[in-house]
């Protein structure tokens, strides 16, 4: 076997393909892998969460209020056992062997007496499996013919060196300038290798365009990736790709225009599968999560059954909270569509819902956490055997994370541990995911060229190099260990490089994509603005006169032929009026409410997208809360405590404790997101407008003296366009037997005393209407504002202390309702005639506007509420 | 350099960042600096970015390519990168978890709140809802919240913090008369009630003039 290694070469494709058996092209982890196979050294995998579970155990063994990592361990006991491995597995790699070195201080110390525990409890680092490879290789063969090193001997980290030491490595490779040294490109790669080498560069270079080289820069990474899409296979040439940052995007460009990808995928721990364990596991702290619940119930996977869980998700969002009346409707709804499935998901819903939580200070059971784990890990191994092999893999993913965690939790447990910390529980869950996983809809495709992520792993020369964004890189950070540290663990053997060593390998690294293109090399650069690569720098400064070409102007066509053009299509612009075909007929619909009606009148546009077409925003977008929640939750009360038997009598202490009572109870159930952490002062600030509220209503409605109370009163009557319904907040009876509605709303004192003393409470008067339909009588109308404890009515006659508002007119709801019918009659046959009016801001009425006489004139609504306003069209 | 502080002021665009790569081309190339010890910080990222390419290119300017590739190990960032990247190299010298992250405002916002609760007794935060009401304070935690910045911001320990308040009423009560048992409330409507028949008659007065006029 004749190999090929190189320490950046792990996951890379920098080299052609060919036929390589027995001639394998290895970075570390794949070298390492094939000498413990050979030499018989393979054991049973260990995931690093759980070496980070071991070494954790290893260093609470040894603590005492005196070790360096007392304090942070006591923080972070996860984060600060990660970051300690990281540090002993660094040293093993550069030659430490455990030992105390003499004259070591305090960190140096602490970390080798931890290391006693560490040697029988925790599974070997890289360091550890390459000091055994060696000792095995001094007795036994390895059957390796020869080794090629891509990289010198010296950038190899001690360990490595000693392995290598045990190999037949036959030659190291060497990387110098391979194009004409003619072209520009073949006079910057000598000035930049000698420059490398540290001579003192001896001139510039003069810039001329003989196409050796060429440097292009666009606005937007997406417009870069379109040229390169397009110029990608104009030439028949071997090529090569160095693409480190935003490759995704490229490869999806490239997928775009029917070119084969590349397979440059970003590992995210935010892919679907695994955002399931740690969302399930979210939702076991008291108080109750809200929105890890609303994403674990709205999530495309996951262990609740799909035909349930979107529907529990939209409850979550309109009232969040468990157990509430409408959490228990849409469950027996559910149920009563599959009822053969009704068992399994009050099951399902019982385990993964509405389970005991635990205190955030005192932990969660690692028994209870292990069960949840478990009933992920079970969930995805019952999908693997899905057909699309995106979803199988996809369920490989999310398995794969519960198994670790699994793990880690049961590491935990033989460790002697009986429950964990959210913080601790999160800190295990990421060590566990790590990087996560790739887009499994992006793998590479037949056809795709040698390609790289680190420009360190083109190792062979090609005809063509582009090197995808060359934007600033990520550069070795400082150790974390003092100067004198440092000379103590130099002493114990561990040969850390400098840095200055560390920096300037990197830049022979760096140069290897330059060296290595024989005709034409291609820089992508990074937008304007954003940092460049250190070695593009070096190459302005080297050739005088060079300048990145604006891709921009390779878009619009004035400079060269590089882009396809692509035509202009605009959109939309904005029209007052727009115009259905003459076949197209909205019909009526079966029964209208208020609120249809109002945006029927107001904004015809709207009424349109939202009815008919019913197009609507997901009610999945975002927890309600605010006024909307705190007017809900009022509702709710109010309407619970006009349910009670002998309400209206509760005064006092007995008030009091009812109020205490249900409020906590209805916030529970349907306003749950306030018992969340930092949500106190707004509950209390709640508790006590509602408190003024109800007390208030009852004044009031004492001195009216109010008999009777139907809260939520279902209404019904007819108009010219067919049935109406709709529900009143409160309809209160008196003892002479008449009637008032009235209509709670959580704020808007101004607004709704404006819409009184204008005569325009539509709202009120449409359900005025119904009742008058139903009763016989007129009702009076009113409005309670809650928020400032204060009724609204345009008189006395009923609620004798309410705050009065002036009507500008009669102020009765008669009027109001023909001006209402006589609008509905008006923009109806607009609709019949195929116009709607888009009455938003910035368009200017036309003479279609304008009502005929006696109609209700249109008001314009609020634009924030304007769900449809980008559908409205676009200025020029 | 030991010992001395040195300031470069002016005004924007007159050369401040020419004059700090020259003052580092000279340290660094006499090695009286290395690119190590040097920490730049700066407001923004785009400036730290700028920063970092001006000073390799004018290290590559002087041929210093080497010491241009060097200047990676310096420490040129926001304050947020570099005071983060000092806190997690010290994390275990200041008790901290090693890993430490930058809060964004709205989150740095909601952990107040939350820190709010975790050391406030329910009926505190009832006591402070009443009184942000009667103080029309809209919230309180926001204004708790911009205390505690101003008092980090200016260095203020909190116990000398928590006696701003007592100081904050006794000099805004030095400006008010002395308590007083009469019924101010009485004294009020007496006062008013004198005071609205005067009124409406010189408005009255003033209506029969203006009237006159326009005739």
């Amino acid at each position: 076997m004749k190999v090929t290694f190189g320490l950046r070469l792990d996951g890379e494709h920098g080299w052609r393909p060919a036929n390589r058996l027995g001639m394998p092209v290895l970075g570390p982890l794949g070298l390492l892998n094939l000498l413990e196979t050979r030499l018989g050294l393979l054991r049973a995998e260990c995931t690093q969460a759980q070496r980070v579970t071991q070494y954790r155990e290893c260093l609470k063994r040894c603590d005492t209020p005196d070790r360096f990592y007392h304090a942070s361990f006591g923080v972070d006991p996860i984060g600060a056992s990660a970051s300690l491995l990281s540090w002993r597995d660094d040293w093993y790699l550069h030659g430490w062997n455990g030992d105390l070195p003499s004259g070591a201080g305090v960190r140096i110390a602490d970390m080798a007496a931890v290391e006693c525990n560490a040697r029988n409890l925790l599974f070997p680092s890289l360091g550890e499996r390459l000091i055994q490879v060696a000792e095995f290789l001094s007795r036994q063969q390895s059957k390796i013919e020869s080794v090629e090193l891509v990289d010198p001997m010296e950038a190899f980290p001690k360990r490595w060196r000693d392995v290598l030491a045990k190999l037949p490595v036959r030659s190291v490779r060497t990387y110098g300038p391979s194009a004409d040294e003619k072209t520009v490109l073949g006079r910057l790669q000598v000035a930049l290798k000698s420059a490398h080498e540290g001579k003192k560069p001896n001139g510039k270079i003069a810039w001329s365009d003989d196409g050796s080289l060429r440097v292009v820069r666009a606005e937007t990474c997406l417009v870069a990736a379109r040229w390169v899409a397009q110029t990608f296979t104009s030439r028949q040439e071997e090529v090569a790709i160095v693409a480190g940052q935003d490759r995704s995007l490229l490869d999806a460009t490239l997928d775009a225009v029917d070119i084969a990808r590349q397979g440059f995928q970003d590992s995210s721990p935010l892919v679907p599968a695994l955002q399931v364990l740690p969302l399930a596991l979210a939702t076991v702290w008291e108080p109750l999560d809200v929105y890890a619940l609303l994403q674990f119930l709205s999530h495309p996977i996951g262990p609740v059954p799909g035909y349930a869980s979107r529907r529990l998700a939209e409850v979550i969002a309109e009232c969040p909270g468990i157990g509430g009346p409408r959490w228990r409707e849409v469950i027996e709804e559910i149920e009563k569509l599959y009822p053969e499935r009704a068992a399994d998901l009050r099951k399902a819903l019982a385990f993964w819902v509405e389970h005991p939580r635990y205190s955030p200070s005192h932990g969660a059971p690692l028994t209870v956490l292990l069960e949840r784990t478990r009933g992920v890990r079970d969930y995805f191994s019952a999908r693997f055997s899905d057909q699309d092999p995106i979803q199988s893999a996809a369920s490989a993913t999310g398995y794969r994370q519960a198994i670790a965690v699994s793990a880690a939790l049961e590491a935990l447990a033989a460790q002697g541990e009986s429950s964990i910390t959210p913080v601790e529980l999160e800190a295990l869950i990421s060590h566990c995911t790590a990087r996560g996983a790739p887009n499994f809809a992006m793998q590479a495709q037949v056809g795709c060229v040698p390609s790289v992520s680190d420009p360190g792993a083109l190792v062979e020369p090609f005809d063509r190099v582009i090197w995808w964004q060359m934007g600033a890189p990520s550069l070795p950070g400082h150790y974390p260990w003092s100067r004198s540290e440092r000379d103590t663990l130099a002493q114990a053997g561990v040969e850390l490089p400098h840095l200055d060593e560390v920096l300037a390998q990197r830049g022979q690294d760096w140069l290897r994509p330059i060296l290595n293109t024989r005709k034409h090399l291609v820089l992508v650069l990074p937008p304007p603005g954003e940092e460049i690569h250190p070695l593009w720098q070096e190459i302005q400064w080297c050739v005088d006169g060079l300048r990145p070409e604006p891709l921009e102007d390779l878009v619009t066509g004035r400079a060269g032929e590089d882009l396809l053009e692509v035509a202009h299509a605009p959109l939309p612009r904005r029209r007052r009026w727009w115009n259905l075909p003459s076949e197209v007929k909205i019909s009526i619909r079966p029964h209208e409410s208020y609120s249809s009606l109002n945006t029927f009148l107001n904004a015809p546009y709207q009424w349109v997208l939202k009815y008919p077409a019913r197009l609507n925003p997901s009610n999945l977008l975002a927890v309600t809360d605010e006024n909307r929640l705190y007017g809900n939750l009022a509702h709710r009360l109010i309407e619970r405590f006009f349910r009670t038997g002998g309400a209206q009598a509760f005064r006092g202490d007995v008030l009091k404790a009812w109020f205490s009572q249900q409020f906590d109870m209805v916030v529970a159930e349907e306003g749950a997101v306030l018992l969340m952490p930092g949500r106190c002062g707004d509950y209390e600030r709640l508790r006590a407008v509602l408190g003024r509220a109800l007390e208030e209503i009852q004044r009031q409605f004492r001195a009216a003296g109010v008999v009777l109370v139907e809260p939520e009163r279902d209404l019904a009557g007819t108009f010219p366009g067919g049935d109406l319904k709709g529900q009143a907040d409160l309809v209160v009876h008196n003892k002479s037997g008449q009637q008032a509605i009235v209509d709670m709303k959580w704020a808007g004192a101004n607004s709704n005393q404006d819409r009184l003393a204008k005569n325009r409470h539509l709202q009120l008067a449409i359900y005025a209407e119904m009742l008058r339909q139903e009763t016989g009588a007129q009702p009076q109308v009113s409005y309670f504002i809650l928020e400032g404890s204060r009724l609204l009515a345009s008189d006395t006659g009923f609620f004798p202390e309410a705050r009065v508002v002036q009507s500008g007119s009669s102020g009765a709801s008669s009027p109001l309702w023909d001006q209402f019918v006589t609008a509905w009659k008006w923009r109806r046959s607009q609709l019949d005639a195929g116009m709607i009016e888009v009455a938003v801001d910035g368009i200017e009425p036309t003479p279609e506007s304008e009502g005929p006489p006696g109609a209700l004139k249109p008001e314009e609504l609020r634009e924030a509420y304007n769900e449809y306003r980008w559908l409205a069209g676009w200025e020029d | 350099m030991a010992g001395t502080l040195r300031f470069v002021s002016a005004g924007a665009g007159s050369g401040k960042t020419y004059r700090l790569t020259q003052i580092l081309h000279e340290k660094l190339s006499l090695g009286q600096a290395t690119p190590g010890g040097v920490i730049a910080m700066t407001f923004t990222r785009k400036a730290a970015t700028e920063l970092r390419e001006r000073v390799r290119t004018a290290l590559l300017e002087k041929g210093e390519f080497a010491l241009a590739n060097s200047m990676g190990q310096a420490r040129i960032g926001t304050v947020n990168s570099v005071c983060g990247g000092f806190l997690e190299r010290f994390a275990f010298e200041a008790g901290l978890a090693p890993e430490q992250r930058v809060l964004e405002e709205a989150q740095a916002g909601a952990l107040v709140r939350e820190a709010i609760d975790a050391v406030s007794e329910r009926a505190t935060v009832q006591d402070l809802v009443k009184l942000a009401r009667r103080l029309g304070i809209e919230s309180w935690e926001d204004a708790l919240k911009s205390l505690m910045d101003q008092a980090r911001a200016n260095d203020i320990a909190p116990a000398r913090c928590a006696t701003f308040g007592e100081r904050n009423a006794k000099d805004l009560l030095a400006h008010f008369p002395a308590p007083t048992a009469e019924d101010l409330d009485a004294l009020l409507v007496h006062t008013i009630e004198i005071a609205v028949p005067a009124l409406e008659q010189r408005a009255t007065g003033k209506k029969n003039t203006r009237e006159k006029k326009g005739v």
